[in-house]
Parts: structure tokens; sequence; C-alpha cells
């Protein structure tokens, strides 16, 4: 790393230990999941023929080297997301993509990335995302108690638990697969999915919102509005700051008389 | 022209966009759903992105963005500022969260984080944005001028700032812990009488 004007210092054991913290700080592998579950679905359009993403356009190779090299702490799946108006989405299962860390002589991910003089790209205005709704505490949604079987005497229990990290692995292939079927417009292979999913990690899993609005898109496409005007309805109470909710309250004002 | 996708910005940045929205007081139950709000910027944004500023320069700005606009919505902050004496029972032996002798585990690391942020905080917003990239980030001066807009000179004598304050808040911490491990065990009141503990 060059320090131009400014040196590099003698840090003490403390010192040293607090700013390693501060470099290595990161999501967790699971933290990184979840952020590209939510972002994934609340990209994904439906209806529309899913079509190529936009690309993000880049001048010149050495800045992809250079991202690359930064991939050090890459998420378990990945989204590619397409973009602009009437965007869609494709996502991908990227355990078997996992590109190892590149040029391990880059002290971050950024340094090797920095135009020497850059000129500051203005973000977009709009940048506050909609306010949550205020909700009565009557209003809440009930808990939903899954039904625990008492086991037999003599059964012997596993006590081991679940790898989480390839369970949210598997649960997010299903989502993956049930979004990209939908895309196509393939409702009941969607369903199948999702039920599947639904079957397999229940409501208290992480994607389960998910898998919710998904299955109240899909059955709009497969089993007209009523269907997916009453599972909609129950969405919106039950995740009423959802970020489908524009999409799920859509399907239920589409189906209403 | 080579093609960069989202994926590939997530990828290369997304450790970078958490951190710098935790540096700018996203606490870690908010740095998740801040990190959507940036990626969702930049999704919206990816056709307006030519290549011409730098893309971490870029992401840093929609960082700044989203955080300011964090903290202006109040409510929605859960963050708890961390007082001098939890920073001392922080720095003790087994202190904070994830007590137990795990140096090298995620806990500790976050443990370890969180104080750094806690001294990072009471260096003042100028200092602290130059000290986090340049000693965080690895950002050289002049790269660190650019992304923030002021002279290279400043960028120097912020940093000098900043790491004078940095070394002051671990002598303090050291310091703290010091004490915390000297001090006697205190007297315990019981029924009006003092027993020592």
């Amino acid at each position: 790393m060059s320090r131009d004007h400014v040196e590099a210092m003698d840090w003490t054991t403390l010192e040293a230990d607090l700013l390693a913290a501060g470099r290595s700080a990161g999501p967790t592998d699971q933290e990184e999941a979840r952020v590209w579950a939510r972002l994934a679905a609340a990209t994904v359009t439906t209806g529309a023929a899913m079509t190529t993403g936009t690309a993000l356009k880049v001048a010149t190779p050495a800045k992809v080297g250079a991202l690359a090299a930064g991939a050090k702490t890459l998420i378990p799946w990945v989204v590619v997301a397409a973009l602009a108006g009437g965007g869609a989405l494709i996502l991908r299962h990227p355990l078997a993509e996992r590109s190892p860390p590149a040029s391990s002589g880059q002290p971050s991910a950024t340094s090797g990335g920095v135009d020497p003089a850059p000129a500051v790209l203005a973000p977009p205005a709009a940048l506050a995302p909609p306010e949550p709704p205020t909700v009565a505490v009557d209003d809440l949604p009930r808990v939903r108690v899954a039904p625990v079987p008492s086991p037999a005497v003599g059964v012997v229990i596993s006590v081991a638990p679940p790898n989480r990290e390839s369970s949210l692995a598997e649960e997010s292939r299903l989502v993956d697969e049930a979004r990209r079927a939908l895309g196509r417009g393939e409702g009941e292979e969607a369903l199948r999915l999702l039920r599947e999913g639904e079957g397999t990690f229940g409501w208290a899993s992480m994607l389960h919102e998910e898998r919710e609005a998904l299955t109240v898109l899909a059955l709009a496409r497969t089993h007209g509005g009523a269907q997916a005007s009453a599972r909609g309805r129950a969405f919106l109470e039950a995740y009423p700051a959802s970020l489908y909710r524009a999409r799920v309250a859509k399907v239920v004002e589409a189906s209403e008389p | 022209m080579a093609e960069l996708t989202l994926e590939d910005v997530y990828r290369a940045h997304g450790a970078f966009v958490w951190r710098t929205l935790r540096r700018h007081g996203l606490s870690e139950l908010d740095v998740e759903d801040g990190c959507q709000e940036v990626f969702l910027v930049v999704h919206r944004a990816l056709g307006e992105y030519r290549g011409e500023a730098s893309l971490t320069t870029w992401l840093y700005t929609v960082c700044r963005s989203v955080a300011r606009d964090w903290r202006q919505r109040a409510h929605r902050r859960r963050e708890v500022l961390v007082n001098p004496e939890d920073v001392a029972a922080q720095a003790a032996p087994g202190g904070g969260r994830g007590a137990g002798p795990t140096p090298l585990s995620v806990l500790e690391e976050r443990r370890r984080f969180t104080l750094l942020l806690t001294l990072l905080e009471g260096m003042g917003e100028g200092p602290r944005e130059v000290f986090a990239l340049a000693e965080l980030e690895g950002l050289t001066a002049r790269e660190i001028a650019a992304m923030v807009g002021i002279p290279e000179g400043t960028v120097a004598s912020r940093l000098r700032l900043a790491r004078q304050a940095f070394r002051d808040g671990c002598r303090r911490v050291q310091a703290a812990e010091a004490f915390t491990e000297a001090r006697p065990p205190r007297p315990v009141p019981v029924g009006g009488r003092v027993v020592l503990g």
C-alpha cells in the first residue's frame, strides 16, 4: 500500500488488534446470504418475460481484476440482478463458482480499484426507503405455534445441531429455482418447489417470507385471483413492512371486485 | 469493454459496504437492512454508472447517503452508544458479549470491532473518516482526498489528529482494563452491616 504523504505507524498490540478487527470486519456468510435473498426477492419481477440483466459497464479489464481481488468474503450463493425498469433477475447457485481470493498482495478490497482522481458520482436522489407503517399491537400477526410431536418412549432423538449453512444453501436453492420457474411462466412448478421448501424448512425458517411472497405471485398466475388474494391478504397481515408488500398488494388489488 | 454485474460488485465490495455503514453509525441490528438499501440503490442506478468515477468512490458516496438518511430516521435507529465504562468492561478479559476464552471467534472479532467503533466515534467526523479510509481500507492520501473531496494536506493533518486520538483512546482502554483488574473486592452491605466480600 502506498502512503502518499502519510507514514506508517508503529502500533501497539492493542492498537494493531483493533485495527485488524476493523479491516477484516464484514458480514458472516449467513448475514450475506440473508441480504442477498432479500435483495433478490426485492428486485424480481414477474409477469414479463425474464430478460438478461443490464450489466454494469466498466472501462478496463484491470478494474474487473481489482474487484475480483477483493472477493475474499464471498457469499455462499449469489445473485445476478437484472435491472432497469422492467428488469428481471437471474439467480445462480454459485457454491461451485466460489472463486478463490486472487492477488494476495492487495491490502484490501478497495485499494486496487480506485482511480487516481475519480470524479464523484452523485448518488441517486431517492435513497430513502418507504417508511414502515405503524401497526397497533392488536393488529400484529398472531404467533403461529408449530405442533411439537411428543416422542414415544424409547425413541432416540438426535441432538446434533443442523448444519445451518448447508440448510440455508438448500433453502435458498429451492427459492431460487421457484423464482426461475415463475420467471419462465411455470407457475405450477414454482408452487411445487415452494411447497417443497415450506415442507422441509417450515414457517420459522429464514426464507419463509420470500416463499410466501412468491407463492402469492405463483397462485395469481396459476389459480386465479381468489386464492392468490386470500393468501396475499394473509401475507400483508403477517409482513406489513415487507419489501414485497407492493407486489403482493398489487395481486390482491387486482383480484378485488 | 468488460461487463461487470451486480454480482461482481457485491462480491468485491459487500464487506466494504458493511464496514462503511457500521462506521457511519448503523448498528449491528441495522446494518443488514442498510446493505440492502445500498445495493438496491446500486441496482437502480447501474444504468447511470458509466465508469468515470471509481466504483469504490461511488459506493462510498451511496453508503454515506444511506447512513445519513438512516440517522435522520431516528425512530429506526436502535443503536445503543457505548459509554466509557462499557468500553472498559469490553476491553477486560472475558468482558462484553461472548465472554469466554475464544480470542479467534467471530464474537471476539465483533467485540474488538465494536470497541474500535467506539474509539472512532470519539474522533469527530472528519478525522474519523480519513482514519478509517487510510488505516482500515488502505487508501492513499490521494485517493482519500478524491473520495472525501478535501485537499491532500487536509487528509494528512486529519490523519495525524485521528491517529493521536486513536492512540489516546487505546491508552484509556488499557488504563481502564488495568484498573478493573486491580480493583479490590467491593464491600457488600448486608442488613446495615458491612461485610467484606
